[in-house]
């Protein structure tokens, strides 16, 4: 087992000697290669993606995602090839369809939530304070901090 | 013989921490000073006796004992001295009894620390600590045993994991993220005796400030590291990747860092303090899971060394962990809040607040982007990825936001805020924001992320900057010293505020150089053969040729380059791969040339002995500003050290409103 594991983590470091890969397209296509490597796992590294990934076959996958680019398939098009062949775990990120929505949608709830909480927190005690008509110390001049290291200063 | 040597040490461990934590607890429930004594010598006993273990460990390591079961795992003879010591925590039992050691650390210095205080829990505080160390010394004694005798003695071993052994950092890089893994273990056994007796006096807050500061700074400095390491030894041009490890090391610190700010409003005014001990207890459980996520091979990691049947056994500490804390907070939490009001949306306290939901909320998404594939697979047998796309995502306007209050809750003032406060506090610091931002467009750099963190970054900045040397010119003018003087003496006055700003320098630093090297890399990538030249981002590297060579432990081959850099500079470049005699694939070495500017980053993909001379195939990236990571370092430290740094006497600077509020609370404290 340990020597499986051992093999995938030494699998993100190329094989030597062996080929290079492909050669770039024109710079606005090329962007969109890099663009869409970076969103496609590779498949023998921990969470890499294939744009990153200096592994043999991650970069086999990034000379097929510059031929599907080349023959003027569209993003979605190669993501679905991709899927079609790999199932959702070849995308760094989870479509949003279904319960991979949580993982979306999770965090903004507690931001809200949060900043509700905090709002009412504030107004209460806003309330309270001026319910109990305490008059508000007039600061002696811009700035508390500085008020102090002056009276410091003087003893 | 050093294996049942060790051995014995370990067991001796266990029953000091069994008999610490039995009488500690017992104790401290029942509020008996006398048995503070009984745990102090357990406590020592620990310490000793984990220090005799991980002594003998090495020991053996460097004996080449190959009857000891952990050093037939990682041992060789081939490796060097300096590995071989390290290879202590280069594995999974090793790793755990070095926790030990560095638990026994901690666990002596707190008992020494807290000696001669009086009216704190200290031994219920001690109990809970042993608790923890229990679990760690049972994980020692049984299910991660390093000492366990091989028969027969093989003659030599395989040597630690070759990705290990390829740098420097390796021997300080998991030191440091230990220290400050096992420091969190002080806090909650403060927090776990605190709730206990159900108040939070001035001197356990500041205990449990001091403690969580340390870990953190430890905790800072490892993920620092750690990510210099990855991007020095894997390769990829990266450092970050999302990684579940990485995660894992970064969800305490989110918690540590909410937790350092919490205490602040802790100080002036009984709020949140419920919230605040949560936060205290999420740091420790969040690094057991971290060490359960890292350890148990669960994740598929740089970091998961083997896969080892430990996972159960630190499941169910953590869920025990868990148990406590949340029993805790629910029985015993509500003596602590006699709430205290808040005064308007404007100001200091509020803006702490929301530092603390956004800081949750980077834990929270985290959390849930790194778990969600195995809920994901366990209970819809879907297998989904989590990476960097989307934490990029979630975390980036996060990032932002907490960026932008960096610079919005130092200019608040206490209490509440007045309608001068903002030309007061804050036009400048915008004004200057928005230079830097005009700078930025004019130089012709584009892309939202980037210009915000720099236009952010220019704000906070000048209100840091402000808020250190204002005081300091105040004396400057008022009593006439001289600058350095001065600028000491305010220091020394005011130590946890000037450490504070010096560490949020450091972060202005930290995101500055996330987004340039993000926002600005320039990649390429081409086979040379000899004397042919590849260009990018005005530098130029001309291939010279290949060359081999052989240390004890490994084989490797190199490919020289002539660079030359934008400014002129000439110098060589020799990126590698490493062939070690028992791993069947290369390790490359990337080579890196580092200026304040930018760095340029080379990895030899592949090489081809045969023809005139031989080709080879490189990877050239060029990260503009990306050192500034690790360089901000040393700010951190100092920062950090200036904060904690015990105070011989101290000075109240605070303002009218909130000394009343602190001594009321200290009233009913």
């Amino acid at each position: 087992m340990s020597v499986l594991v051992l093999a995938l983590l030494l699998s993100a470091t190329p094989h030597a000697p062996q080929q290079a890969g492909s050669a770039l397209l024109d710079p606005t296509r090329e962007a969109r290669v890099q663009a869409l490597g970076k969103m496609l796992r590779c498949p023998m590294c921990q969470g890499l993606s294939i744009a990153d990934s200096g592994s043999s076959a991650a970069r086999a996958q990034m000379d097929r995602v510059r031929e599907l680019v080349a023959e003027g398939k569209t993003d979605d098009e190669i993501r679905a090839y991709f899927v079609a062949r790999y199932g959702e775990w070849a995308l760094l990120e989870p479509p949003a369809h279904g319960v991979n929505w949580l993982v979306f949608l999770l965090p903004v709830a507690l931001v809200l939530v949060g900043a509700l909480v905090i709002g009412r927190l504030v107004r209460h005690s806003s309330v309270a304070q001026a319910a109990g008509a305490q008059p508000a110390p007039s600061p002696a001049s811009a700035d508390p901090y500085l008020d102090a290291v002056r009276a410091e200063l003087k003893k | 013989m050093r294996g049942t040597l060790g051995y014995a040490f370990v067991l001796g461990g266990l029953l000091c921490a069994i008999f610490g934590a039995v009488v500690g607890i017992e104790g401290g429930l029942r509020r008996r000073p006398a048995t503070r004594l009984w745990v102090e010598r357990a406590t020592t006993g620990f310490f000793l006796c984990m220090l005799g273990a991980n002594l003998t460990m090495v020991w053996a390591l460097v004996a080449h004992d190959f009857s000891v079961q952990y050093v037939s795992h990682v041992g060789s003879r081939s490796t060097p001295l300096v590995y071989t010591v390290v290879s202590l925590w280069s594995a999974l039992e090793g790793s755990i009894l070095f926790w030990g050691a560095i638990l026994g650390v901690y666990l002596f210095a707190f008992a020494r620390a807290q000696h001669d205080s009086r009216g704190r829990n200290v031994e219920m505080a001690l109990g809970a600590m042993l608790g923890a160390a229990t679990f760690f010394a049972f994980l020692i004694a049984g299910p991660a045993n390093p000492f366990g005798p091989v028969s027969p003695v093989p003659p030599d071993g395989p040597g630690p994991n070759a990705l290990l052994q390829n740098h420097i950092l390796m021997v300080i890089h998991p030191p440091m993220l230990y220290c400050g893994y096992v420091g969190m273990t002080v806090p909650f056994g403060i927090a776990v005796a605190a709730l206990l007796d159900g108040h939070l006096g001035e001197a356990w807050l500041n205990a449990l400030r001091r403690w969580t500061l340390l870990a953190w700074t430890f905790l800072t400095v490892g993920i620092i590291l750690g990510s210099w390491w990855a991007y020095a030894v894997l390769g990829w041009g990266g450092y970050w990747a999302w990684d579940p490890v990485e995660n894992a090391s970064f969800l305490p610190w989110l918690t540590a860092t909410a937790f350092l700010h919490a205490t602040m409003l802790q100080e002036r005014r009984r709020v949140l303090t419920l919230w605040t001990m949560s936060l205290a207890l999420a740091s420790f459980a969040l690094t057991v899971l971290g060490t359960f996520m890292t350890r148990s091979g669960i994740f598929n990691s740089v970091h998961s060394f083997t896969q080892s049947d430990i996972g159960p056994t630190f499941l169910v500490f953590l869920g025990v962990v868990v148990a406590v804390s949340i029993g805790l907070l629910a029985v015993r939490g509500p003596m602590l809040a006699p709430e205290d009001p808040l005064p308007g949306l404007a100001s200091r306290e509020t803006a702490i607040l929301v530092n603390n939901l956004l800081f949750a909320a980077l834990t929270f998404t985290i959390l849930l982007g790194t778990v969600f594939p195995l809920v994901r697979e366990a209970f819809f047998g879907v297998r989904v990825s989590v990476g960097a796309p989307y934490f990029n995502r979630m975390a980036i306007p996060l990032g932002i936001a907490v960026l932008f209050l960096m610079g919005v809750g130092p200019s608040l003032p206490w209490g509440r805020a007045d309608a001068g406060t903002f030309q007061r506090q804050f036009l400048v610091p915008l004004a200057v924001g928005l230079a830097v931002l005009g700078g930025c467009l004019l130089a012709g750099l584009r892309g939202g992320a980037a210009l915000t963190t720099f236009a952010l970054g220019g704000f906070v900045a000048t209100v840091t900057l402000r808020e250190l040397f204002l005081p300091t010119f105040v004396r400057m003018r008022e009593k006439g010293e001289k600058p350095w003087t001065s600028f000491a003496r305010s220091a020394a006055r005011a130590r946890r505020r000037t450490g504070g700003y010096l560490v949020h320098l450091a972060v202005v630093l930290v995101f500055v150089a996330i987004a340039a090297s993000q926002a600005y890399v320039q990649h390429t990538t081409g086979t040379l053969m000899p004397g042919q030249t590849l260009s990018l981002g005005g530098y130029t590297v001309r291939f010279t040729g290949l060359e081999e060579g052989a240390d004890p432990h490994r084989r490797w081959v190199a490919a020289r380059l002539d660079v030359t850099t934008p400014r002129g500079g000439h110098g060589t470049l020799a990126p590698r791969m490493n062939f070690y005699e028992r791993s069947t694939d290369p390790v490359g070495s990337p080579a890196v040339a580092s200026s304040a500017f930018d760095d340029l980053y080379l990895t030899l993909l592949a090489f081809n002995e045969n023809g005139q001379g031989g080709s080879a195939s490189f990877n050239m990236w060029t990260f503009p500003l990306v050192g500034w990571i690790w360089w901000s370092i040393p700010l951190f430290v100092l920062g950090a050290l200036v904060a904690a740094w015990p105070k011989r006497r101290s000075v109240p600077v605070v303002s009218e409103g909130s000394t009343a509020a602190a001594d009321a609370a200290r009233g009913t404290a």
